[in-house]
């Protein structure tokens, strides 16, 4: 139903003029016409062309303008602040960091000026890093500054400030990256460094720990041949004895044999792990082949990488097992050490503790800081020995899987004979086992991507990426860009996240709203077409097929019916797909194409093409009813209750006619036998019927000045409507007062401002918001605080910075959602500063 | 020094607008909520509103929490000795004149160890801004009593409470013979902060700024409640004093007008108990200046030099008059 009522339009597709023509249909005499129905039912089996289609170059209709050079919408490149590791538009990264506007649509045209800045496109020499020197990138940029049109003072400025943009970037302040196959390996770099920094608390710890251990064990030595040898020296000088009873004694000058035992067997393993530690705190095992083939090595240069001939899952598992012993031994051996070191080792509490130490006594923040292991594979590598990985996934082990899937792969899916599409549903696999964080997508949404790494980094259950990369070594990094974010969008890879730690219930865990239009089985967009009435507007819809035909090279073996030829044995491939069987029964699906005149031509679909694309189609929907955007049981019922609901107000209203058809015939009798006694007074001259009729009226105004009159025995004639009405009115009144209190208290909310802002002038420049919320705080020229996104985090937080601003400058404002739960709270805390 | 003249110094100065971002450095790592946050950067505003090169610039510190300014600054720096703050700025002052100089102070490193040193920088009246960052504790060696701590005040030294009323630095400062400038400001107050820090550094002369700061982390208790009411604020007014614009003034419940050059005035305001001060209580623009008195031969050439430095040591030459 909602699918009629929404259209879309193609990224920026209507922006472009671009109206493809539809031709008018040729007379084709029945013969050939049958004669060609029989061709083209052998292709749709076999694929074998008809003699009839032409050889023409074709592209799918929502695609040809981005085909023929117009600049496709993306974010890339990219660029990754190095302290605060966030990924952001480059564009909005300069704006807002190095050239500033006061005036805001000087500001979105300067913004438009430098987004049409293209350099790379993937052709800088495959080098999709550019944190080094890179002055050809300067030049260029340069130039393209100076091309806005602004004055000449302005125009210095961006120079000027273009020329810090630049030495930041030589400075490694920032790393900038366009898109290509190892882009999300540079994301995951990137994140891997952020979580190397937090994961710094936990290395402190260690080596605090491991401190105090050789502090007790040391002491206690020492004590065990005294005077210890650094006091050899005074050993002639001071006569130790003596001193015995005013030197410092510790706890472990008593301690038992048995718990300096366990003390020393604790230090032997803190110095094993703080080696392993320090040195990293990320295992990645990668398959040898791919690691040489991406040049891994010299990508995630923040983690030890270990290469493997080959993946087998038993291996992994094996090794998984060895690192889990190992952190279960530190954890133990910390815990031990802490006691001792805050000396509140109790022999009968304690001993039974370490003796059963296990997995299940530490506590999840800890569980965190296990040495992340990532295996970085093929998915259908990966899914060889899918049972040990589903062991694996159950256990709650936490590895971190990232599986790849490359561009080829998929496309030449729908060409084998026998297809296994197993491991495209790698996420679903895991999603099954429900205590995983999944994600699928690909690096076409670089943000995304990158945030779905750092939350996988630190959870501390098993972790599967599921990602999509272009082939290595291909040449155009735009055509590979429109094929993956094709992929994702047509439904053939879609995206998909799950987090057990979102929302509270399963549907809130899976979180599919990353696809365009995710509500429906396929986006629909908008498209102007010539047809010979003129131009009309035409729906068209992206389907598992258009990526297809933009992957496998267009015109190629496909049959391109010609003009005329079974227009009513063809259907469009997205009705085939989604309308029910009985509707196609005995037709065969195509899709628009345009050739290079931007004619529409319709592509037949052969059986194998089909049978992929519906594969994938289902899957689609199976996302969508687990991730719980769209339900068949639940859209039933609401049908039949619907049709309930429907039959019931149905017979109501029929029966509130029949009242009403009543009532009017029961006045209207009455209103004659009126009239008739009116005009029978009047004729016997009883009354003066000018005053009667007066005195009616009269009669009539007390009456509705009266409020509450609730008369069936009225005067006014018996008619039971009246008096309906009049409660009628009452009850309005009562509405409308209620309506009154509403606007009071809505006008009393207005006063408060409706979104956090800060007085600038008052900032104390102390960096508490700053580094508790930089999504909203900002610092301007001047280094006082401003909001540059009010929506930058959540309203509680915002809260809690006000109330800890030392010049109580921030005033926090409404909430988005003033009635969501827990809020009235907040509001009130936040009332103080508002 | 010798063989050179200041002018030679010169470096010659690029024609740059400079931005806050010229005068900072590094990462200050000073307690969240710490009142250096907002003073640093209300000097490195002052210095970018009034354009000062950064290679001219001086932060002189001695020791404490105050005291790692230098660091935070993109300027020249000396972190110097305990309680030799002033000493070593005045010795930068007499003999490079034309560097801007900023003294970063502390509770003890001025009021402590540094009283001697306090007494003749503010006698000298050399041309430099003085910030007294007065948290009434010595908090780099984590919570001890400092001369300025008020009395009873709990701190590592005194655990039952401190014994000894404390030092008043302002009524001290305008004790001093040859004072010419004494101010006061908070740290919570961004616009008089950077008012007072401003005036101070237009002032011809030693502008001495006692900076009342909070201390999130030991003595929370000692300022939290104060800066949060506006009641225990007096802002002092008058046409050469520290004038806020109106919006901000507007804060403000006790306005008093306060003639500055009135020495008997500014001591009463000093001493009052009710209230924090803040403002320009004294301000002499005729007292001596030291610097320039020190800066007489600067102008010389090395030729110069040499040939008065031979004259001095001729005096003491021996002839041999047998010869």
């Amino acid at each position: 139903m909602d699918e009629k009522k929404d259209t879309y339009t193609y990224r920026n597709l209507d922006k472009l003029d671009y109206s493809p023509a539809l031709e008018a249909p040729e007379e084709r005499s029945r013969e050939e016409e049958r004669a060609y129905h029989k061709a083209l039912r052998k292709y749709f089996l076999t694929g074998q062309k008809t003699p009839q289609s032409p050889d023409e170059t074709v592209a799918p209709v929502l695609l040809a303008p981005y085909l023929r050079g117009v600049s496709f919408d993306n974010t890339f490149p990219v660029i990754c602040d190095t302290q605060s590791n966030v990924i952001e538009d480059w564009t909005s990264y300069v704006m807002n960091k190095y050239i500033f506007f006061s005036d805001d649509q000087d500001r979105e045209t300067f913004r438009a000026h430098l987004s049409s800045f293209v350099v790379f496109g993937g052709s800088l020499d495959n080098n999709e890093r550019i944190d080094k020197d890179a002055p050809e990138f300067h030049r260029l940029l340069v130039e393209h500054i100076m091309t806005f049109e602004a004055p000449v003072e302005m125009t210095a400025s961006f120079k000027k400030n273009v020329d810090r943009f630049y030495s930041d970037l030589k400075a490694g302040k920032a790393v900038m990256i366009d898109f290509s196959a190892r882009t999300p390996f540079h994301i995951l770099n990137l994140q891997l460094a952020k979580d190397k920094e937090t994961r710094k608390g936990f290395i402190k710890r260690l080596r605090k720990c491991l401190a105090g251990v050789n502090d007790i064990l040391g002491l206690h030595d020492k004590q065990d041949n005294a005077p210890g040898k650094h006091y050899d020296f005074a050993k002639s000088l001071i006569s130790f004895d003596s001193i015995e009873g005013v030197a410092p004694r510790t706890m472990s000058t008593n301690l038992p044999e048995e718990r300096l035992e366990g003390l020393r067997k604790a230090k032997v393993v803190l110095d094993k792990s703080y080696n392993i530690y320090s040195q990293s705190s990320h295992l990645i095992l990668i398959h040898a082949d791919m690691a040489s083939k991406w040049g891994m090595e010299s990508i995630l240069d923040n983690a030890k990488i270990e290469l493997l001939s080959d993946c087998p899952m038993t291996m992994i598992r094996a090794r998984y097992q060895e690192e889990l012993e190992n952190f279960i031994e530190l954890m133990a051996a910390m815990k031990r050490a802490e006691l001792e070191m805050d000396q509140k080792y109790d022999e009968h509490l304690h001993k039974p503790y370490f003796e059963h130490f296990n997995i299940n006594y530490i506590a999840p923040e800890d569980l965190r800081q296990f040495r992340s292991m990532i295996v970085l594979d093929e998915s259908q590598h990966m899914l060889r020995e899918s049972q040990v990985l589903l062991n694996l996934l159950s256990d709650g082990a936490m590895i971190k899987f990232i599986g790849v899937n490359l561009l080829h792969q998929l496309t030449t899916l729908a060409d084998r004979s026998s297809s296994d599409e197993t491991y495209l549903e790698l996420a679903s696999l895991a999603i099954f086992r429900r205590n995983a964080y999944v994600f699928q997508g690909a690096a076409d949404t670089p943000v995304q991507l990158s945030r779905a790494f750092a939350t996988g980094l630190t959870a501390s259950t098993p972790v599967v990426w599921n990602i999509l990369v272009p082939d290595p070594g291909s040449q155009s990094a735009t055509l590979d860009l429109m094929k993956v974010n094709l992929a994702i969008e047509s439904r053939y890879f879609p995206r998909l996240e799950y987090n057990i730690e979102t929302g509270e219930d399963f549907g809130m865990h899976l979180d599919v709203t990353g696809n365009p239009q995710h509500k429906f089985s396929l986006p629909t967009f908008k498209q102007e077409t010539k047809t010979s009435a003129g131009e009309e507007s035409h729906q068209y819809k992206l389907t598992p097929v258009d990526f297809l035909l933009l992957s496998n090279g267009i015109g190629g073996s496909l049959e391109i019916a010609p003009n005329g030829f079974a227009d009513d044995q063809l259907i469009e491939i997205s009705k085939y797909l989604t309308s029910p069987e009985d509707n196609h029964t005995g037709k065969l699906p195509f899709a628009w194409v345009v050739d290079d005149a931007d004619t529409l031509k319709k592509v037949v679909i052969p059986l194998r093409w089909l049978q992929s694309t519906r594969n994938r189609l289902d899957y689609w929907h199976f996302i969508q009813e687990v991730g719980g955007v769209k339900s068949a049981h639940l859209q039933r019922t609401l049908a039949a209750k619907k049709e309930e609901w429907d039959t019931a107000k149905e017979s109501e209203i029929t029966q509130l006619k029949e009242d009403l058809n009543q009532a009017f015939e029961s006045t209207r009798q009455d209103d004659i036998y009126r009239a008739i006694v009116n005009i029978l007074n009047a004729m016997l001259g009883s009354e003066d019927p000018l005053a009667l009729i007066q005195r009616e009226a009269d009669r009539k105004d007390e009456a509705e000045v009266e409020a509450e009159v609730e008369v069936e025995s009225a005067d006014n004639g018996g008619i039971p409507t009246r008096s309906h009405l009049r409660r009628g009115a009452k009850g309005e009144a009562e509405v409308e007062v209620e309506v009154e209190v509403e606007a009071e208290v809505e006008s009393l909310r207005a006063e408060v401002p409706s979104e956090v802002w800060v007085e600038s002038d008052e900032c104390t420049s102390c960096n508490d918001c700053i580094e508790a919320l930089p999504g909203v705080f900002k610092y301007n020229d001047d280094k006082q605080a401003y909001v540059h996104n009010p929506k930058g985090g959540p309203y509680a937080k915002i809260v809690a910075v006000a109330e800890k601003c030392p010049a109580m400058c921030i005033h926090p404002g409404l909430p988005d959602d003033p009635k969501a739960p827990g809020m009235d709270k907040l509001i009130q805390r936040a009332e103080k500063f508002n | 020094m010798i063989g050179s003249t200041h002018e030679l110094c010169s470096i010659p100065m690029p024609d740059v607008d400079y931005s806050m971002d010229d005068y900072a450095k590094g990462t200050p790592r000073w307690c969240p909520g710490c009142g250096g946050h907002s003073i640093l950067t209300s000097v490195q505003r002052v210095c970018k509103d009034m354009q000062y090169p950064p290679e001219k610039t001086v932060a002189v510190s001695g020791i404490g929490c105050s005291s790692r300014f230098p660091h935070y600054m993109g300027t020249y720096g000396f972190h110097g000795l305990h309680g030799r703050a002033f000493p070593v700025a005045c010795g930068i002052k007499f003999r490079r004149p034309d560097l801007h100089l900023f003294v970063v102070t502390g509770d003890g490193d001025c009021c402590s160890i540094g009283a001697g040193h306090w007494v003749h920088g503010i006698r000298y009246n050399m041309k430099m801004v003085v910030l007294l960052f007065d948290n009434g504790i010595y908090g780099l060696t984590k919570k001890q009593t400092s001369p300025t701590s008020p009395m009873g005040i709990l701190s590592n030294t005194h655990p039952k409470g401190s014994v000894l009323p404390p030092i008043n630095p302002l009524l001290t400062t305008l004790g001093f013979s040859n004072v010419s400038f004494v101010a006061q400001t908070t740290d919570w107050n961004a616009a008089h902060l950077y008012a007072t820090i401003r005036r101070a550094a237009e002032h011809d002369g030693l502008a001495f700024v006692r900076i009342v700061q909070r201390c999130p982390a030991f003595v929370k208790e000692l300022y939290g409640n104060v800066a949060a009411d506006p009641d225990k604020m007096i802002l002092l007014t008058h046409e050469v004093g520290i004038n806020l614009k109106p919006n901000a003034a507007k804060n403000f419940t006790r306005i008093f007008e306060h003639d500055p050059t009135n020495i008997q005035e500014a001591r009463r305001y000093a001493s009052s108990e009710d209230g924090i001060p803040m403002g320009l209580l004294y301000y002499n623009p005729n007292a001596l200046r030291y610097d320039l008195y020190g800066a007489h031969n600067m102008g010389m050439s090395n030729n110069e030099k040499e040939e008065a430095l031979n004259t001095l040591l001729d005096q003491y030459t021996i002839r041999n008059n047998h010869a």
